[in-house]
């Protein structure tokens, strides 16, 4: 066999492409993340907030361990590790091999610009005679034919629409460092990779293909997207809501959801839509608070974490809420109004005006998926989405090739990084092997500087042609600046980002003896590691260069103000002078890790996890409370998914890496993240003590018992699993008619969340008995029916057969009674007068689950719980399995709801999250952390109380702050905290920021 | 509309983080949004990290005005830094009011990294409003 190869093939740089291709570069593998576009970012760069906080948080994509490795910007801005290759504007046209083994075509269209070259001051797009409509703001402002994708793009590099350009060679005159070449032909590459994981995404359907929407005719129609952009602050109006007709902020808006989805073309819930509906009805109503929002639906799906808490919270904001489809919108000619026609639910016709109409697009597959499907040889399903197995939701019909996010179906965010996380595990589980093998080595350069030695300083000022030059008089700069205490050179080098002028700067760092450097250039993203690499080649440091914001923060924003500019440029010098003077070499802390995981729990969950890590070749041990492995999942009683647990129960039985503890409990956790010490005791009482690298919490949620409708008084009312026991048995002839109750102990104030998987298993059940027995009557009393994504295909099959649905509302229970042996309920029909009484032979309760009691568990791990007393995941969007603690993941019940194959796909992503830390024999800390003075620490543990991360802890003995650096993200807010001056943060210690002050005056 | 010569030009420290504020700046750069050059930037990682200490050590060195630049509340990459931050500024500003100095002085701002125009926008508020108090006594003030 051929030796498989540990790089990654990632189509698609949207969230979950980031997100695999940081997961993989993690944990020791190569990564080419390509896109078709000229920039990464996907639909994600579109949107500037989202659920919960209606903020950003991108960067907590970043990684947490080794992050010196990565830039620590803003993620739209750069997206730089030494693992990761970004491959934009190409395409995979060939691909063959076998697992482990692929060789894929790649074609990149040309730029027509030298991406090297080019500095993206925008002097081209400034001359460029064509202007087309901007695809990044759908249409609502203009672009011109060299463009970037967005203000900050990544790479910031400008790219010539070969479609449109007119090739008058205006650009190419203007530039002033020759970067553009039109014609330029496009390349071919062709990639040795192990593993394809394609995460193409997925396009919003083309609403104008419902006619009576109106959508292109009236101009105040308008998609989600468009109403993201009109929000957005890089939009076209700077955020600033105004309707497209007459420029003037709506009064009366109203969405429509479920456009091009759930209808008889595409039977299938788009899944996005309910809640970005409700977030950006939430932002409407916190801007403007006398905008009327009404949301047009047919159910709210806000299934997942907390989103019914957020569903709650757009409801309090005064967003009102119609449960109705709408049949067609006509405009008012002359105002530009329109008119909304649709038929409530109970059965009265609806007309009403509105200034702006907003259609919730569906999630539909993009349209280059199909054409990648057969160049890559993956089924696709009927619409045209990548087909997965039921289980392996990131498997495709091709070993080697996964998928991840909303090309296999609609997915939002946090499923998509779930599913990236889970793709890119299947991934390395394939080429693991080979982990280590194509990385790129971060070359280690001896360096200069010596703790006691004196500062030299070179500065090197770029003029970014005349970007920089017209506005900041050089000669007075630089004539100050050479005077300044400590600087040895001052330069005017030209172009700083330039290969000859780089050289010129090696140069001269050498001659002059220089041991720090500070760059006068643009904004630090640009250039950072190209400047830090061509710096540690003459021994300079990380930690001993500095970069100084001349053109965004400077010449581009201060135009006509020469003289003020070139002053703030000397203070702006004079000030990194200061802050360098005094700087001392960083260091990293490096901390050896035991390649071992804990998995709390032995569900399916944990299972999974401790599978997928012991198939990547680490060791793992389960710890399990009771005498059986299998968790909730031994509750499922129908065939296939029964014989899939069955299945991975044996393979854990049967892996010498996985050691199972029965019986047993955790009672005691030290340590950090690479090696805590974990004692286990079993219920003989022995004590056990083991190491480990990385703890995952699959503790798993308690059922349900229900008090409500006579549950336990009446023998004919039982929940649905004690249904569906019976149904794999079949036990139930007598019945001629069943009644279903949904959310009973759910989305009530007891406990205010949707449990997700009880619509789908009621609608399942409902199809058994209907299947077994046609004649029995079966009604589904429900909220709202939460079959999202492709689970709607069972909606419909549960109606066809003849299922009745009817609604409840919250506050109008269905009321259930006995007497002279009948069993009735009673439920209210908004299209009746009355109340709708049914007599049934069996009530089934739709019940969830409730959360372990995790108080001990979580206080041992110093781990936050939610409110409903699940844990508490870092961030729900981007980190939806890194719990606060570094070094400890969270997965299946414990953490939230889920079904199955969603369980499947969150243990895959806690076991590659755990992977990538265990995939390294040492862990290395950031640069810049806090440290402790001794000599002035009082040990009265404020720190320890700020601390975000759990980074510091009391050393008793000794009466000292102890910093545990492998945890410490180097924020300072324990410095700031100190009442001793005692804490400190390295390179921004108060003696520097003094300097610096002063020397800004 | 005839320019004043003698215009007062008010000398401001902020402090931005890294995340938000920092890269808000410079697409306000990137987007060529114009403000006056009088606050001198200096980054941060977190606004967590701005002690007040340093806040009152630019106005005695002479700022006539501080401001720090931060996370929306709720969007912090070290999780609370910014919380933090807020309710130091808070107290900085309660204590000067209470000593008599002069509270407006001392700015804070949740500017998130695409809010571009936002952090023009409010630069050029914080150089007229400090330009309208005139300059600050505080660095002369101290006669100890």
């Amino acid at each position: 066999m051929q030796e498989k190869v540990g790089a990654v093939l990632v189509i698609g740089g949207g969230v979950g492409g980031i997100r695999t291709a940081f997961d993989l570069a993690e944990s020791g593998f190569k990564v080419y993340l390509t896109d078709r576009s000229p920039g990464i970012g996907g639909t994600l760069y579109q949107l500037e907030t989202w659920f919960p906080d209606n903020q950003c948080e991108l960067c907590k994509l970043l990684p947490v361990f080794n992050r010196d490795e990565c830039s620590q910007f803003c993620l739209r801005r750069d997206l730089s590790h030494p693992n990761i290759e970004l491959i934009p504007n190409s395409s995979v046209t060939k691909l063959t091999g076998e697992p482990g083994n692929f060789k894929a075509t790649l074609n990149i269209k040309s730029r027509w610009v030298i991406e090297e070259k080019c500095t993206a001051c925008g002097l081209c797009a400034g001359v460029c005679p064509v202007e087309v409509d901007d695809e990044f703001n759908r249409g609502l402002q203009k672009r011109k034919a060299i463009y970037v994708r967005n203000p900050q793009s990544v790479p910031n590099v400008y790219s010539i629409d070969h479609e449109n350009c007119t090739k008058c060679g205006k650009c190419v005159t203007i530039c002033p460092t020759k970067a553009i070449a039109l014609n330029m032909p496009d390349t071919k590459r062709e990639l040795a990779v192990g593993a394809v994981i394609v995460s193409s995404g997925s396009n919003e359907f083309d609403v104008s293909r419902i006619g009576q929407y109106g959508y292109g005719r009236y101009a105040n129609v308008l998609t989600n997207i468009q109403l993201e952009r009109l929000l957005a602050n890089t939009g076209p109006t700077g955020g600033e809501l105004l309707r497209p007709s007459d420029k003037k902020a709506p009064n009366k808006i109203a969405i429509l959801q479920c456009v091009g989805s759930r209808d008889t073309e595409r039977n299938y819930c788009s899944e996005v839509c309910c809640m970005y509906a409700l977030k950006e009805s939430i932002m409407l109503k916190k801007q403007y608070p006398d905008t009327e929002v009404t949301i047009f639906y047919m159910d709210i799906r806000a299934f997942g974490k907390d989103y019914y808490r957020y569903h709650l919270r757009a409801q309090d904001s005064g967003v009102k809420f119609a449960r109705c489809r709408v049949s067609r919108i006509r405009e008012n000619p002359k105002s530009k109004n329109l008119f909304l026609l649709a038929r409530a639910e109970d059965g009265k016709s609806i007309s009403s005006e509105y200034d702006m109409v907003v259609l919730s697009a569906a999630q539909c597959p993009s349209p280059h998926l199909s054409e990648l499907g057969k160049i890559l040889n993956i089924h696709t399903n009927q619409w045209g989405f990548v087909e997965t197995p039921e289980f392996y939701p990131t498997r495709t019909s091709h070993n080697g090739i996964f998928v991840s996010g909303s090309a296999s179906g609609p997915s939002d965010i946090c499923e998509t990084v779930l599913k990236s996380s889970a793709a890119a595990c299947e991934a390395a589980t394939v080429i693991s092997s080979a982990r280590h093998q194509s990385e790129t080595k971060t070359s280690e350069h001896e360096h200069k500087a010596e703790q006691d030695e004196e500062a030299k300083i070179a500065i090197f000022v770029c003029h970014c042609g005349e970007e920089i030059g017209a506005v900041v008089d050089f000669e007075k700069t630089l004539a100050s600046t050479k005077k300044l205490l400590n600087v040895v050179t001052v330069e005017d080098v030209g172009f700083l980002c330039q290969k000859e002028t780089l050289e010129k700067i090696k140069r001269s760092v050498t001659k002059t003896g220089a041991n720090r450097v500070i760059m006068a250039a643009c904004a630090p993203y640009h250039y950072y590691r190209l400047f830090n690499d061509t710096l540690n080649e003459v021994g300079i440091d990380a930690s001993m260069w500095q970069l100084v914001n001349f053109r965004e923060e400077l010449a581009w924003v201060h135009k006509d103000k020469r003289d003020l500019a070139t002053a703030k440029a000397q203070n702006l010098l004079a000030m990194a002078v200061d802050r360098l003077r005094t700087q001392e070499t960083l260091t990293a802390q490096v901390m050896a890790v035991t390649p071992k995981c804990l998995i709390v729990g032995g569900g399916i969950s944990g299972l999974t996890s401790a599978l997928f890590l012991a198939e990547q070749g680490f060791e793992v041990d389960i710890v399990e409370r009771t005498g059986e492995l299998g968790g909730h999942s031994r509750q499922i009683y129908f065939d296939s998914p029964q014989s899939f647990v069955k299945g991975i129960i044996e393979k854990v039985n049967n892996n010498l890496k996985i050691k199972i503890n029965l019986n047993s409990e955790v009672i005691g956790i030290s340590g950090n993240a690479g090696n805590y010490k974990a004692r286990i005791k079993s219920t003989d009482g022995k004590i056990a003590e083991t190491n480990h690298g990385a703890i995952i919490i699959a503790t798993g949620a308690k059922d349900y018992q229900p008090t409500e409708y006579l549950y336990g008084k009446d023998k004919r009312v039982i929940t649905q699993h004690e249904l569906q026991k019976r149904l794999a048995e079949w036990k139930l002839d007598k019945a001629s008619t069943v009644v279903m109750i949904q959310c009973v102990g759910s989305r009530n104030n007891a406990h205010p969340y949707c449990n997700r998987v009880c619509c789908s298993e009621a609608i399942a059940n409902a199809i058994k008995i209907k299947e077994k027995s046609p004649d029995t009557q079966v009604f589904i009393l429900n909220r709202d029916i939460m079959t999202y994504g492709f689970k709607e295909q069972n909606y419909t099959k549960a109606r066809e057969a003849g299922v009745l649905f009817q609604r409840y509302e919250a506050g109008k229970e269905p009321e259930v009674n006995t007497s002279n042996r009948t069993l009735t309920v009673a439920v209210n029909d908004p299209g009746l007068p009355g109340k709708l009484e049914i007599e049934t032979d069996l009530l089934v309760l739709s019940t969830g689950y409730v959360a372990e009691d995790n108080q001990t568990l979580a206080k041992m791990l110093s781990l936050e719980l939610t409110a409903d007393g699940f844990f508490k995941e870092v961030d729900t969007k981007f980190r939806p399995v890194d719990t606060i603690i570094d070094g400890i993941f969270i997965t299946g019940l414990a953490n939230a709801p889920r079904n199955l194959g969603e369980k499947i796909i969150e243990a895959q992503a806690a076991a590659q999250r755990t992977a990538n830390l265990l995939s390294r024999d040492k862990i290395k800390s950031g640069r810049v952390i806090s440290e402790v003075d001794a000599h002035r620490c009082s040990c009265c543990g404020i720190c320890v109380e700020v601390c975000p991360f759990e980074a510091r802890y009391l050393d008793e003995d000794n009466k000292v702050a102890v910093v545990k650096e492998i945890l410490c993200q180097g924020c300072g807010i324990c410095a700031t905290a100190c009442p001793n001056g005692a804490a400190k943060l390295r390179s921004l210690k108060d003696k520097q920021v003094f300097s610096m002050i002063d020397a800004a005056f | 509309m005839a320019e004043t010569k003698e215009q007062f030009e008010p000398k401001i420290i902020g402090f931005l983080c890294n995340w938000c504020t920092g890269a808000a700046s410079d697409l306000a750069g990137t987007t060529r949004a114009q403000y006056p050059p009088n606050v001198h930037p200096i980054r941060v990682m977190c606004s967590g990290t701005v002690d007040p200490v340093y806040m009152i050590k630019a106005l005695l060195s002479g700022a006539d005005s501080v401001m720090m630049g931060g996370c929306h509340p709720g969007d912090c990459h070290y999780v609370s830094g910014n919380y933090k931050a807020r309710r130091r500024v808070a107290m900085l500003k309660q204590i000067f009011k209470s000593l008599g100095l002069d509270d407006n002085r001392v700015w804070a701002r949740w500017i998130s990294a695409s809010e571009g125009p936002e952090f023009a926008k409010f630069m050029n508020q914080i150089t007229e409003e400090t330009r309208k108090q005139g300059p600050s006594s505080m660095a002369n003030d101290w006669a100890i």
